[in-house]
């Protein structure tokens, strides 16, 4: 297949945030993600810049290689800048915030401890794509649903987002795609030996996890639903687990989703872009074939206004087109994924 | 005689909240939880070696330690399973004496009990509370003098290993860089630190001197360094051009297999 040309002109980074509890697991997805993509998977994979990955290369190797899982990440949010390729070349800057699970539940602003709330609920409203992690070892714990709301702040996840998505609107900007990142899945599964249990656990979480976060399912909305694993990790005292069992299940595919949704989303965007200028050159094609050949001045100027609005129309059909070919490029690493579009299956990906 | 405060910046077993007690008039400080910041650095490296803080915004002065909770009690040292990690300090008010400040000898034989106390008093309290639970923080410090807190000999220097004769690298000269020491020469730069009038953020048992490890830091002592040296500031995050090899081929996750490899990841050793 013929590798896509980057669009033309500049494309907006692509802002991803997570929200989740203290200790749900964001760091240490974090880590898994990065480690793995950084290696590659496949034709893909994730550049950072070199002190950037010092760091999280290191963190990584020493859970890797000696098995210390992160330390609780404090009130300073950690940031991030990746780029996402694919055969080396760029499809897209990824710009990644690492906060406390505190930062989530606060008041704004006058806890004192809250200053990184703040800065969580401002940057929601410019993320591209939100992850809303769910610790997987409360949702293997608890059968019935009374409890987990509270426990996993999936009310508090889903008023933050609507307020999100709201601001977005007013600004004309489409929502952000939405990840429901399921960690420590490996606990979900633990005992289950037969491909139809393993199934029907899935799918029984899947729709859970709908039921907890209805946003995933609101119009407009594009939503993963996607289990990740460090391993079969067990219990782990002192922060310390067994190295032989770190084996990563999926940390690439919620990086995959947002960098597909993010495609189709600045594809509509341009899609639309193209379409204004169009509609603005045939307004000025018809205004011009109205002025009188004497209005020298004067068409010159609607000559040259139309120039640049077919330039512009031109311009967006080709960073339209090229945004469709990674996308489509890309969209089969989500295979076996559920994936939704307004609440419906969609993203063209095949589920189970 | 000036006076200092305790602070306290700890996580409890529920409350994803940091700053615990720290005085009256700075609780919203920037430069102190600034310091403070630096040297906790994410509790990166903590289980390696505790790091010490001795800094001065050119008015007051700041001293302590983060480490591992575990080194301050037996029980308010985890939280899911995970260790914790604190900074435990003192600021004082402006204009102190800094020949308050306890040397290294005396601040790194002693600094276990003096900095469990302060954990235990502030922390004890709240600890098994939950985040709902949670209100009126940080606890409010009293200023007072130090030597009531510090052992009776804290004010004598340590047998000519930290005389404050030594020069620091001025601040103006660092541009973002830090000025750092190998661990051997911290009595040292601890009494140079302390006879400083600049602005200064001094961390003592950073384990290597790489940029990134120091961001924030005027003055290191460095576990893994043999020689005093300039360390550049970490570079900022330039333009992401992709530089990455070739990756693996491919996996399949095709077809059946798919229920295969899910399990494979998931169900962990299968039993006999």
């Amino acid at each position: 297949m013929t590798q896509p040309t980057a669009p033309p002109g500049p494309v907006k980074p692509l802002v991803i945030t997570m929200l989740g509890t203290s200790l749900s697991g964001k760091t240490t997805y974090l880590l898994t993600m990065y480690g793995t993509l950084s290696l590659g998977v496949g034709r893909q994979s994730l550049v950072a810049d070199p002190n950037q990955d010092y760091e999280l290369g290191e963190n990584w190797d020493r859970l890797s290689r000696e098995g210390r899982l992160p330390p609780p990440t404090a009130d300073e949010p950690h940031e991030y800048l990746f780029t996402f390729t694919h055969d080396l070349a760029p499809v897209a800057e990824l710009d990644w915030t690492d906060f406390r699970g505190g930062a989530m539940d606060a008041r704004v602003p006058d806890d004192d401890d809250s200053a990184d709330t703040a800065q969580l609920i401002a940057r929601l409203s410019r993320s591209d794509s939100i992850y809303l992690v769910l610790d997987g070892e409360h949702l293997a714990a608890s059968p019935a649903d009374d409890s987990l709301p509270a426990t996993m702040l999936t009310r508090r996840m889903t008023s933050l987002v609507r307020h999100a998505i709201r601001r977005r609107q007013a600004a004309g900007q489409a929502p952000p795609s939405l990840v429901a990142l399921i960690t420590k899945a490996d606990l979900l599964l633990q005992g289950m030996w037969e491909d139809a249990q393993i199934w029907r656990t899935m799918d029984a979480t899947t729709q859970r996890v709908r039921t907890l976060l209805p946003v995933l399912s609101e119009a407009g909305v594009r939503a993963l639903i996607c289990p990740v694993s460090v391993g079969h990790l067990g219990d782990h005292p002192g922060g310390q687990v067994n190295p032989a069992n770190i084996n990563p299940l999926w940390p690439e595919k919620p990086v995959q989703f947002s960098v597909v949704a993010h495609l189709d989303a600045e594809r509509d965007r341009r899609e639309r872009e193209r379409a204004a200028f169009g509609t603005e050159a045939g307004k000025l094609t018809v205004e011009l074939a109205r002025t009188r050949w004497l209005e020298r001045r004067r068409r010159r100027a609607l000559q040259t206004a139309r120039q640049q609005a077919l330039a512009r129309q031109r311009s967006a059909e080709q960073a339209s087109q090229a945004c469709r070919r990674w996308a489509d490029l890309l969209r089969p690493s989500l295979r076996h994924t559920p994936a939704y579009f307004g609440g419906e299956p969609g993203m063209g990906v095949e589920h189970g | 005689m000036a006076s200092w405060a305790p602070l306290l910046y700890a996580r409890t077993l529920h409350d994803d909240t940091w700053w615990r007690a720290a005085p009256h008039d700075r609780t919203q400080d920037p430069w102190l939880a600034g310091q403070v910041r630096i040297v906790v650095a994410g509790g990166h490296d903590l289980d390696r070696h505790s790091r010490f803080l001795l800094a001065h915004d050119g008015e007051s002065w700041l001293f302590g330690v983060a480490c591992l909770s575990e080194r301050l009690s037996s029980t308010m040292n985890q939280t899911g399973g995970r260790p914790t990690y604190c900074f435990v300090g003192w600021v004082s008010e402006p204009q102190a004496d800094a020949a308050a400040i306890p040397p290294w000898k005396v601040l790194t034989t002693r600094w276990v009990p003096w900095a469990a106390g302060v954990y235990d008093r502030w922390l004890a309290p709240d600890w098994a509370l939950s985040a709902s639970d949670r209100a009126g923080l940080p606890h409010l410090t009293p200023y007072a003098p130090l030597a009531g807190s510090w052992p009776a000999d804290a004010g004598q220097d340590d047998a000519g290993t930290g005389t404050g004769r030594d020069q620091l690298t001025p601040v103006s000269l660092l541009r973002h860089g830090t000025d750092a020491w190998p661990m051997s020469d911290a009595a040292r730069l601890w009494a140079a630190a302390a006879a400083s009038a600049e602005r200064i953020t001094a961390v003592f048992g950073v384990v290597r001197a790489q940029p990134q490890r120091l961001r924030g830091i005027t003055h290191a002592a460095v576990l893994e360094l043999a020689r005093r040296q300039l360390v550049p500031g970490p570079a900022e995050p330039a333009g992401q051009q992709a530089k990455a090899g070739d990756g693996p081929e491919p996996r399949s996750r095709r077809g059946p297999g798919i229920a295969q490899l899910i399990a494979s990841r998931l169900r962990g050793p299968r039993p006999r």
